[in-house]
């Protein structure tokens, strides 16, 4: 995949930010169904009355499942639908008769979208910090690797869903496979139960799937649960995940492509 | 002249699954799918040279817009080989994608909710356009297509002509050697065709760029393409100019009568096949060698007011050719 | 209603015939109901790891709610969400107008014309879990068995109003294709006891986002906890949502201007 101009990028993401400023009711109805950490945070906080559960306690409850709205407010994708939409109607067409990959695109209607929803979702955070009583200025350090985290965790959720979104030139119905991942990653993610306090066994196993490095990972990088090596190692797993996932796709993408039949373009 | 595109026994196939109508059909088809190989583009061979403007022609289904997918590598071709501008389209090079452009007029490609001022920026900085030549090109798309009253507002506010105005200038904005046209001007009303097809071959007069088209509107074709590709059942059944369609193709010509006084078509029938009679109106089909003479005749032995020998509409001749309908029908 | 009946019937079929032709859908999409059945018990099993009760809820009473849940999940997966989410796309694409000169009420329509019972499988594990729940609890007896069936159909009235009620909503806003996502948020707040949450948060789960009389009762009920007053509360409160949904509907269907005019 050739890298476009910086140019080309910036006037797309120009152009996908001027339309989600455009849609911002259909924005707030999404940051609602992005408010299952909040709710989850009720929970344990009424859990945690009777004392610290397995080295959480209240605040560390509040400052997780709060940083776990940030993380997951800042890192949706909905490019299976779009990859869908694009194969059954022919939209891809467009698309690709410009001499930019597709992803492109995509990406930068994530990007814009981000840009128009952040400016609600971080002072929803912060409030919900300062009522928590959950804020310390110490936190702020962590702020740079918390970034970082949350842009490689974009990455890797972004390159899992286009991987799966490729079924969309085999089967019609991809969108059900959208559904799945995304439950998987609410249930396994960190969004329900903080992946620190699953059985041990079953962290075990989640350690080999994507899933507790999208969202647990960069959260507790933040809250100061993870730290040094630990942190380090679990960059590198990251980046190893982006790499594998952006192999495949481009591996499955040349195969799409021959079996694109444009339809009803 | 080497040709731009050079198309090599052009073959594609798809995979359709059949299905037995209603719903023990369906449960049958669940359990055991039978699949079928549909050719749509059968063996296709042509050249199309510089500053040509060619026009596909064929009933729905022929293979026109399949074919015109593969060139603009969309499309994987089954076997055969297609060669545009040196490039082979599937590849889908940045260098052959930048040389090419295609208009759908069934799909739109501005942004739905943006102006179209904001979705030709983009495609200036998607398309790598230096400034000037974004501002010089601009302005003469403007112009020549009158889009300066539209320009600033949101696309999904436009008319359907003005929509297809603005994707006709987004497209052209790279200056593309070659322009792939699906059906450009598909519901457009008579003279926003017209605007349309005055502005095609204005720009292949004034760019050199070769044009490939498809409509489904014979006068597009009639009024663009010199020459033109019949395609049916997925063959390349003609490859020509288009009055030597008509000359090869259609035997007859039409004799316009326009008479004095109201005649009977059983007196007219004995000069040639009468195929309409309406008030002071006649038409008689007369065999291509001997129209002079039956049209001498005619002027001897029946009051005419005047007489004119055309062709027959291209339509019909078409009609004939993919033998859809009878001549007797297409009249009506 | 013979005639509306034997519509109902033919929708179904069409639809049906339609889910046939995509196979590999039909499959895929068991697998993932098994895959996110699985996960949620995962889930609460290794909640109850850490914590005795929730919301002085037991984990096989948990169980029956998760259950719950899951059952009127799929129910919106196989008929609401199919037929209502349509009205979006109707509305966008200016295709109302069409719905609107059929010789049938179009709330009908829309409600009955995509269900699609091909996705049956989902429903039996969410009663399936019910049931595991039931027994372990040790409250299966017929009229628990009965009051579950009438408080289950009473959720589904208040699911299907609010469901209906925000697709409304989108003849005034015509790109709202989330509304679907809404529900799923419902599913994770109603896999817990309303009495799990802080005080402020039981009145808005009860009367916002009503997850008490869609997802408590039909569990309280199933396990023969169910006070009267609830009951007869939830039973309330379907019948206002339907009215007051119904009626949105009309108020629409009255102001909709073609949008492609």
């Amino acid at each position: 995949m050739s890298v476009p101009s910086l140019r080309a990028v910036r006037a797309l993401l120009a152009l996908n930010y001027g339309i989600s400023l455009q849609y911002r009711a259909q924005s707030v109805l999404w940051m609602i169904n992005g408010t299952v950490p909040l709710i989850m945070m009720l929970i344990w906080l009424q859990l945690a009355k009777g004392g610290a559960i397995g080295g959480y306690d209240a605040k560390t409850f509040a400052q997780y499942f709060l940083f776990m709205f940030l993380a997951r407010q800042s890192t949706p994708t909905w490019v299976i639908y779009l990859m869908d939409r694009g194969v059954k109607n022919g939209e891809l067409s467009p698309y690709l008769l410009r001499p930019i990959h597709p992803v492109w695109h995509y990406a930068t209607e994530h990007w814009g979208e981000f840009l128009c929803r952040m400016p609600i979702i971080v002072p929803i955070a912060a409030v919900g910090l300062a009522i928590a009583d959950a804020w310390s200025w110490a936190l702020l350090a962590h702020l740079p690797a918390f970034i970082l985290g949350l842009v490689l965790a974009w990455l890797i959720n972004f390159a899992v869903h286009l991987t799966v979104g490729l079924i969309a030139f085999w089967s019609d119905n991809a969108l059900g496979y959208d559904t799945v991942i995304y439950q998987l990653y609410i249930m396994l993610g960190g969004v329900v139960i903080p992946v620190e306090l699953f059985p041990k066994t079953v962290q075990q196993v989640l350690a080999w799937t994507p899933f507790p490095y999208v969202l647990d990972f960069p959260v507790r990088v933040m809250i100061g649960r993870t730290s040094g090596v630990e942190m380090l190692e679990k960059f590198a797993i990251q980046l190893i995940w982006i790499v594998v996932l952006a192999t495949l796709f481009s591996w499955g993408w040349r195969r799409a492509l021959r079996r694109y039949s444009a339809a009803g373009a | 002249m080497r040709p731009i595109i050079h198309v090599d026994h052009l073959c594609k196939d798809y995979e359709v699954h059949q299905k037995e109508p209603g719903l023990a059909g369906s449960l049958r088809s669940f359990v055991r799918r039978k699949y079928q190989i549909v050719s749509a583009v059968k063996d296709v061979s042509f050249d199309i040279a510089r500053g040509e403007i060619v026009g596909f022609l064929g009933p729905n289904g022929a293979g026109k817009t399949t074919t015109l997918k593969m060139l603009s590598g969309l499309l994987y071709p089954t076997s055969g080989h297609a060669s545009v501008l040196g490039f082979t389209p599937h590849e889908r090079k940045a260098a052959f994608l930048k040389s090419i452009t295609m208009v759908m007029g069934q799909k739109q490609q501005l942004a739905w909710d943006m102006t179209p001022g904001d979705s030709f920026l983009v495609n200036q900085a998607i398309y790598d356009v230096s400034d000037g030549d974004f501002r010089r090109r601009l302005g003469e798309l403007t112009e020549m297509l009158e889009l300066q009253p539209v320009l600033n507002k949101p696309v999904r506010k436009l008319s359907l002509g003005e929509r297809m105005k603005c994707e006709l200038a987004s497209a052209l904005l790279h200056a593309p050697k070659i322009l792939f046209l699906d059906e450009p001007t598909i519901g457009l009303d008579v003279n926003m065709q017209q605007a349309v097809r005055r502005f095609i071959a204005d720009y292949n007069a004034r760019t050199g760029a070769a044009i490939i088209l498809t409509s489904h509107y014979m006068a597009d074709v009639e009024a663009l393409a010199e020459r033109v590709l019949v395609i049916d059942g997925g063959q390349l059944v003609f490859d020509g100019n288009l009055r030597a369609l008509v000359a090869e193709r259609a035997p007859n010509k039409v004799l316009r009568l326009q008479l004095a006084h109201p005649i009977s078509p059983e007196r007219l029938e004995v000069f040639a096949p009468v195929r309409s009679v309406d008030g002071l109106t006649a038409e008689l089909l007369a065999p291509r060698g001997s129209v002079a003479e039956i049209a001498a005749r005619i002027l001897n032995d029946v009051p005419v007011a005047d007489i004119a020998i055309e062709d027959m509409p291209i339509e019909e001749v078409l009609g004939r050719l993919f033998q859809r309908k009878p001549v007797a029908e297409a009249a009506k | 209603m013979r005639r509306h009946l034997r519509l109902i019937l033919l929708f179904v079929r069409a639809t049906v015939q339609v889910q046939l032709e995509y196979r590999s859908g039909v499959f895929g999409r068991t697998l993932a109901n098994l895959l996110s059945t699985g996960t949620a018990v995962m889930l609460l099993w290794a909640m109850f790891q850490k914590v005795s009760s929730v919301g002085g809820w037991s984990f096989d009473q948990v169980l029956v709610l998760v259950g719950t849940v899951t059952t009127i999940e799929f129910v919106v997966e196989i008929w609401f969400y199919p037929s209502l989410s349509k009205i979006t796309t109707y509305v966008q694409r200016g295709e109302f107008d069409v719905l609107l000169v059929k010789p049938v009420a179009s709330q009908f329509l829309v409600t009955f014309r995509y269900l699609q019972v091909t996705e049956f499988m989902g429903l039996l594990l969410g009663l399936g879990v019910i049931g595991a729940g039931m027994y372990r609890v040790g409250s299966i007896t017929p009229v628990n068995i009965l009051l579950l069936v009438v408080f289950l159909i009473a959720a589904l009235v208040i699911i299907y109003s609010l469901y209906l009620a925000l697709s409304t909503l989108a003849f005034w806003f015509t790109k709202i294709e989330e509304v679907a996502s809404m529900i799923w948020l419902h599913s994770t707040a109603g896999s817990f006891p309303v009495a799990a949450y802080p005080p402020w948060a039981r009145l808005l789960f009860t009367f916002v986002l009503p997850v008490a009389f869609v997802t408590n009762v039909p569990a309280e009920a199933a396990t023969g906890r169910l006070s009267w007053e609830w009951g007869l509360g939830a039973l309330a409160f379907a019948t206002c949502m339907l009215g007051g949904a119904t009626w949105l509907w009309s108020r629409a269907i009255r102001s909709y201007s073609s949008a492609s005019s």
